[in-house]
């Protein structure tokens, strides 16, 4: 059992995109703050910092959490997936080329968010109808977009990865 | 055929953005960077006696805390300029709603700057507070500013009401609300100030670069050339982030300090202290012949300010300007008026005024339909403007007014609707109509030209030059498609540059469904300037006038003779021999004549349309109420970039479902009962229809560049009236106010002449 | 906050909650006590956590009976092929919580210990007539759960105990269950109302023979409508006797004004929402 001090520090080790990270951490944060502000992977976004809107959302161990919510600790031992972890080097996922082509960007906070939940849907349910693209993006608030191109660009993205390529 | 204006292009911003390497500000940090906290009035209306901070000073790790003494310049903002620059980025005298900002205090980390907040003592005198408009307008009732409370009456006065209201078969009158509303922007406010030399340098998410420069100048009394505003990514604006606070706040701290500063709204913040969209009251009376013609609208217009002007005024003004929606009416009274109180201020917010006048005419359009046994879309047919009619300001409307053909299309399209109405158990459904005019750009008070400069470089390709703020509305991507289209070259060489105050010249802010109309032109009058240096070039190696040249696919030909032609690039390498630099600005404000005192003149150049269709299902056990399909058919002139317009209409119709139905920030004496998301709803992706559908008519708008106009707030400003004229249709009760909760429409099926069960 | 304690395992987690019982709180899945402590509204000085003890983390079934362990998240019951077969309203009540992301950190016993009298997945499990398996350190006690809520936010479970599994009788041929929400919208919304009904039947006889009616957010704690209960049982299967019913409910609830809704709207509410999720469950038998 561990105990540690909330003046102390506390040692983990996980792994984010497929790296392993070994790290100090404070204990009372939260993971959101660990990625964005000491693994400066800030692709992941703050938008409430209290579970009411998705933007923080990432894969943990194949499920789609809210970041903001996850103490640190929690994430001993975790595979964790981030927006940064979809592209491989220059090439894009599917996911990402067809929001850009269907136009589901617009001011683009929500994005890394919608498109870790749509990839967790993905993940476990490759073919998709509109109406379970919807309910996997229910905890993902947008208020630029009406949803509608995001949807669009989910079904193309699956459309295309079921098919193994464009 | 144009080559780039009017495709699908994919936006030039997007690959950052769904890779996560977009920087929005809170995604920055700089080598010794402090954290920055605000201490804030916990009361509504107090005068300051004493504020003592030497306990928060001793904590270590706080760098510095400031109070309005410690204000170098002027400790005053306004984005409306004087006479309604007031209010100060640190309460001077007194405070005036809860929220205000107090103090301001720098630290190594958030959490010891949090610490010093509440280290700082505050010693107020409470003073008599007022929250209720109505209140507020008496002539006892305590006072934020100065003798009065109301700060602004814009009259639009054209004809005789009573003339025309004698004359009229019969009369309708309503009084119809909104609430107060917030952005809602999913990225909380951020920004980073830090000072290199003399020059003071804030990275933050504004739609309003330029102007922040001048304001952040004037509070460090710095000339304006030593501020430099760098645009970072803004995660959505819809007006709120025109707002500077922050920016001034953290240049303040940055000049005591002199290092790098940045602040962040937590969402509780944003919420409370931010511009909202101020809550309204639309009285009206409307005359109509037993035709169905509008003989004499006469409207008053109560905006509850909060506790300082910020846009108000000019929020006042929009409101009276379409105060009788899109229709012709030979006499109109129209006083429209804003008021100080103890809230939270009001600034801009997509629509401007709008959504509450539109609420307005929109229902009793449809109650004149009843009262007629007419079709509601005929009605608005039969008075709706055309090519030569004269607005309430007596602007006449000189070309292309796409209105009726925007109803005319809905016609078939509700008529679908009706016929295949499917009604089930409890459920009814109903389909409803709502249109509007927006008037493209801002009016006086707000200032409104654009400017840009173009560079073509030596190898082709081109810079862009300008301040015009993408919020995520895309606008840097239609920049740059017209500048393509205006040199007739590949987008790909095109590269738009907005995001720093030091290269871009002086834009007007992101508002008003303004910058593809204003600082599109700017771009685009940049272009040919820069074209027409190069057009001179050509006209000598070609042996031509300069006059016969066109610029189109990367040639420049004679349109007398085709033969005679050089490709853009020789034409460019030709130039560099000469020694000639291939440089253009442009600038363009909208063509306005500013309002009289009767609210005569042409507040706008341009004009567009929208007829929204919406069908409901109403649960009438439970008062929900469910959008099931939504259309939307625009007219804006040429549609630069068709994915976009459909972006802006899907999203606008999300925010106007979201204010119909659920959006309200609620407040008691002062205190936010809202302040989470969770608390001011706005739509989740199942609370809008995947029935969406935007048909964009075809338009030309001689101003415009390549004919465009704006698209912006013609997107939600009629939505709710749509909604609400569907929720009608299904179960024949009026709403005179929004949000309309389940609740809401519950209570009203009760009242209603025939028993639910009957339905 | 001065500690974070994170056991591996149930027996090192009741010695940390014997140890720091008074000012520890419990968490599993997070998303109702870190905003508390984020709001200060809670400033507790041990946090444990529980995510660790995955010993905790099943749904079973035994002599049908429904076993649910503490850090069974609402999607795993939402998913569970076992809940959806025997007590679909369950299934129905956690997919209605939140939205996705929520739905795979929370957890029915944490929704539980939280005690909101709005709580969807409380109101199914008050209907299915749960208990709750209450343990501390050296003991293990059984409790209806119907009988721990205390108060809007508050158990009277002693600071030394936790919740470590749920468990209720998988519904039979004979019975039925619905459960309903209202919302202000349709994802991440906290129920202005909601209602769960389990009913069973004699088929032969036509009439309803058991009858539990629970309802939430209409009075300090989630609510069992006893009186409504009784005007079903004995009763024929018609719509009189589910008028009769949900009236009663009505009468029995004793909402309040907040921000979600009136005192009123909820009263008339509990009517439809009981009436709809009795025809609900009746339809669930056929």
């Amino acid at each position: 059992m561990k105990e540690i001090s909330s003046t102390k520090k506390l040692k983990i080790k996980f792994q984010v995109n497929e790296k392993d990270y070994a790290i100090e951490v404070n204990p009372g944060l939260s993971l959101l703050d660990v990625l964005r502000n000491q693994l400066g992977l800030t692709g992941t976004k703050r938008g409430c910092n209290a579970g009411d809107c998705g933007a923080c959302t990432v894969i943990m161990d194949g499920k789609a959490v809210l970041s903001c919510l996850v103490p640190i600790s929690r994430a001993a031992g975790k595979k964790i997936e981030t927006v940064e972890g979809l592209a491989e080097g220059e090439k894009l996922h599917p996911l990402q080329e067809a929001f850009i082509e269907c136009g589901a960007v617009q001011c683009g906070f929500c994005t890394p968010g919608m498109l870790i939940s749509a990839k967790a849907l993905l993940d476990k349910n490759p073919s998709p109808n509109r109406e379970e693209v919807r309910e996997a993006l229910a905890g993902n608030l947008c208020r630029c977009t009406g949803y509608k191109k995001i949807v669009d660009a989910v079904m193309l993205a699956s459309q295309r990865m079921t098919r193994g390529g464009q | 055929m144009m080559d780039v204006v009017g495709k699908r292009v994919k936006r030039l911003d997007m690959g950052q953005k769904v890779t996560g390497q977009a920087a929005f500000a809170d995604d920055l940090k700089f080598d010794g960077m402090l954290y920055a906290k605000v201490l804030r009035s916990p009361l509504p209306h107090a005068k300051i006696k004493r504020i003592n901070t030497r306990k928060a000073e001793n904590l270590a790790g706080v760098r510095v805390i400031l109070t309005a003494k410690d204000v170098p310049g002027e400790n005053k903002i306004g984005v409306l300029g004087d006479p309604f620059r007031d209010q100060p980025i640190l309460a001077d005298d007194k405070v005036r709603f809860i929220g205000d900002s107090v103090a301001l205090v720098a630290a190594d980390t958030e959490e010891i700057a949090e610490k010093a907040i509440k280290l700082i003592k505050v010693s107020y005198k409470e003073l008599p507070t007022v929250f209720d408009v109505e209140e507020s307008r008496k002539p006892n009732s305590p006072k934020l500013h100065g003798e009065s409370n109301q700060f602004y009456h814009r009259k639009i006065y054209k004809g005789d009401v009573n003339e025309g209201f004698a004359k009229s078969d019969f009369i309708l009158e309503g009084i119809y609300k909104t609430p107060m509303h917030e952005h809602a922007y999913i990225e909380p406010e951020s920004g980073i100030a830090k000072i290199d030399g003399d020059e003071m340098t804030v990275i933050t998410c504004t739609q309003s670069p330029s102007r922040a420069r001048e304001e952040i100048a004037r509070i460090l009394g710095f000339p304006f050339s030593k501020v430099r505003v760098i645009r970072a990514t803004v995660g959505g604006g819809f007006g709120g982030k025109i707002y500077n606070l922050l920016g001034c706040q953290a240049a303040l701290l940055a000049f005591k300090t002199r290092k790098p500063v940045k602040l962040t709204y937590s969402r509780a913040e944003s919420m409370l202290i931010t511009t909202k969209r101020q809550p309204a009251t639309c009285k009206c009376k409307w005359g109509f012949s037993n035709e169905g013609k509008i003989l004499a609208v006469e409207v008053e217009v109560v905006l509850n300010a909060g506790a300082y002007a910020d846009h108000s005024p000019a929020v006042a003004t929009r409101a009276a300007t379409q105060g009788t929606g899109p229709y012709e009416v030979p006499n109109v009274k129209i006083d429209s008026y804003a008021f100080y109180t103890n809230q939270p201020l009001g600034g801009a917010m997509r629509g401007f005024g709008v959504p509450t006048v539109c609420l307005a005419h929109e229902s009793i359009m449809d109650r004149a339909a009843e009262k007629l046994g007419v079709d509601p879309l005929e009605l608005r047919l039969k008075n709706a403007y055309n090519v030569g009619s004269k607005m309430a300001t007596g602007q006449v409307l000189t070309h292309d007014v796409a209105l009726k053909k925007t109803l005319e299309k809905a016609r078939g399209i509700v008529g679908e609707w009706r016929k295949n109405k499917r009604e089930f158990g409890p459920i009814k459904v109903g389909v409803g109509v709502s249109t509007v005019h927006y008037g493209i750009g801002s009016t006086a008070p707000v200032p409104n030209p654009s400017s840009a400069i173009v560079e073509v470089l030596y190898d082709g390709s081109v810079i862009v030059r300008s301040n015009c703020a993408d919020i995520g509305q895309g606008s840097d991507t239609l920049i740059a498609q017209i500048v393509a289209e205006e040199l007739g070259i590949g987008l790909d060489k095109v590269k738009v540059h907005t995001e720093d105050s030091a290269a871009g010249t002086w834009t007007r802010n992101t508002c008003a469904s303004g910058q593809t109309y204003v600082s599109g032109e700017a771009a685009r009058r940049a272009a040919a300037s820069a074209k027409s240096i190069l057009l001179a070039q050509a006209a000598k190696s070609l042996g031509v006038d300069e006059g016969d040249l066109v610029c189109e696919k990367g040639t420049i030909y004679s349109k007398k003779d085709q033969q005679k032609k050089i490709s853009f690039q020789n034409a460019v390498i030709d130039c560099k021999k000469a020694e000639t630099i291939i440089l253009g600005c442009g600038q363009f404000k909208a063509p306005t004549k500013g309002l009289d005192q009767n609210g005569q003149g042409s507040p706008y150049g341009a004009y567009s349309y929208v007829t929204q269709i919406a069908e409901v299902e109403v649960n009438t056990e439970t008062g929900e109420v469910k959008v099931t399909k939504f259309t939307s058919i625009p007219e804006v002139g040429t549609a630069i970039n068709p994915t976009q317009v459909e972006g802006q209409l899907e999203g606008g119709v999300s925010m106007g479902l979201g204010q119909a139905l659920m959006e309200e920030i609620v407040l008691k004496n002062g205190v936010m009962q809202t302040p989470t998301l969770a608390q001011y709803l706005i739509p989740t992706i199942l609370d809008m229809p995947d029935d969406l559908k935007t048909d964009i008519l075809a338009g030309y708008e001689p101003t415009g560049p390549f004919g465009a106009k704006g698209v912006g707030e013609v997107a939600n400003t009629p939505v709710p009236s749509a909604i609400l004229s569907a929720i009608h249709d299904a179960v024949g009760v009026r709403i005179d106010e929004i949000p309309v909760t389940s609740e809401k429409i519950y209570a009203l099926l009760q009242k209603r002449d025939s028993p639910v069960k009957n339905f | 906050m001065k500690k974070y304690i994170i056991p591996e395992n149930l027996s090192e987690a009741l010695e940390a909650l014997e140890k720091y019982s008074d000012g520890a709180k419990l968490i599993s899945g997070g998303t109702d006590l870190l905003i508390q402590i984020r709001d200060g509204k809670t400033k507790p000085k041990y946090l444990i956590d529980l995510a660790n003890l995955r010993e905790l983390n099943y749904i079973t079934t035994k002599d049908n009976s429904i076993k649910i362990g503490a850090l069974a998240t609402h999607n795993d019951v939402a998913t569970s092929g076992l809940i959806v077969e025997k007590a679909p309203l369950l299934v129905e009540a956690c997919s209605s919580i939140g939205a996705p992301q929520v739905r795979n950190m929370g957890t029915p016993v944490g929704n539980i210990m939280n005690a909101s009298p709005a709580a969807d997945s409380t109101i199914a499990l008050l209907a299915l007539d749960a208990e709750a398996k209450i343990v501390n350190k050296g003991n293990e006690r059984i409790q209806k759960i119907e009988s721990i809520f205390a108060g809007p936010g508050k158990t009277n479970l002693k600071p030394n105990e936790m919740v470590t599994e749920l468990q209720f009788k998988e519904l039979g041929a004979n019975q039925g269950g619905g459960f309903i929400k209202l919302g202000k919208r349709r994802s991440l919304a906290i129920s202005i109302i909601n209602a769960a009904v389990v009913i069973k039947v004699d088929k032969e006889k036509k009439i309803f023979t058991d009858a539990r009616i629970a309802i939430g957010a209409v009075a300090p704690t989630p609510l069992r409508v006893k009186g409504a209960e009784a005007m079903l049982v004995g009763h024929s299967i018609n719509d009189e006797t589910i008028e009769n019913a949900a009236s009663k409910a009505k009468k029995e609830v004793a909402p309040i004004d907040d921000i979600r809704g009136s005192a009123s709207y909820r009263s008339e509410m509990a009517y439809m929402l009981v009436r709809q999720a009795i025809k609900k469950a009746l339809e669930g038998i056929k």
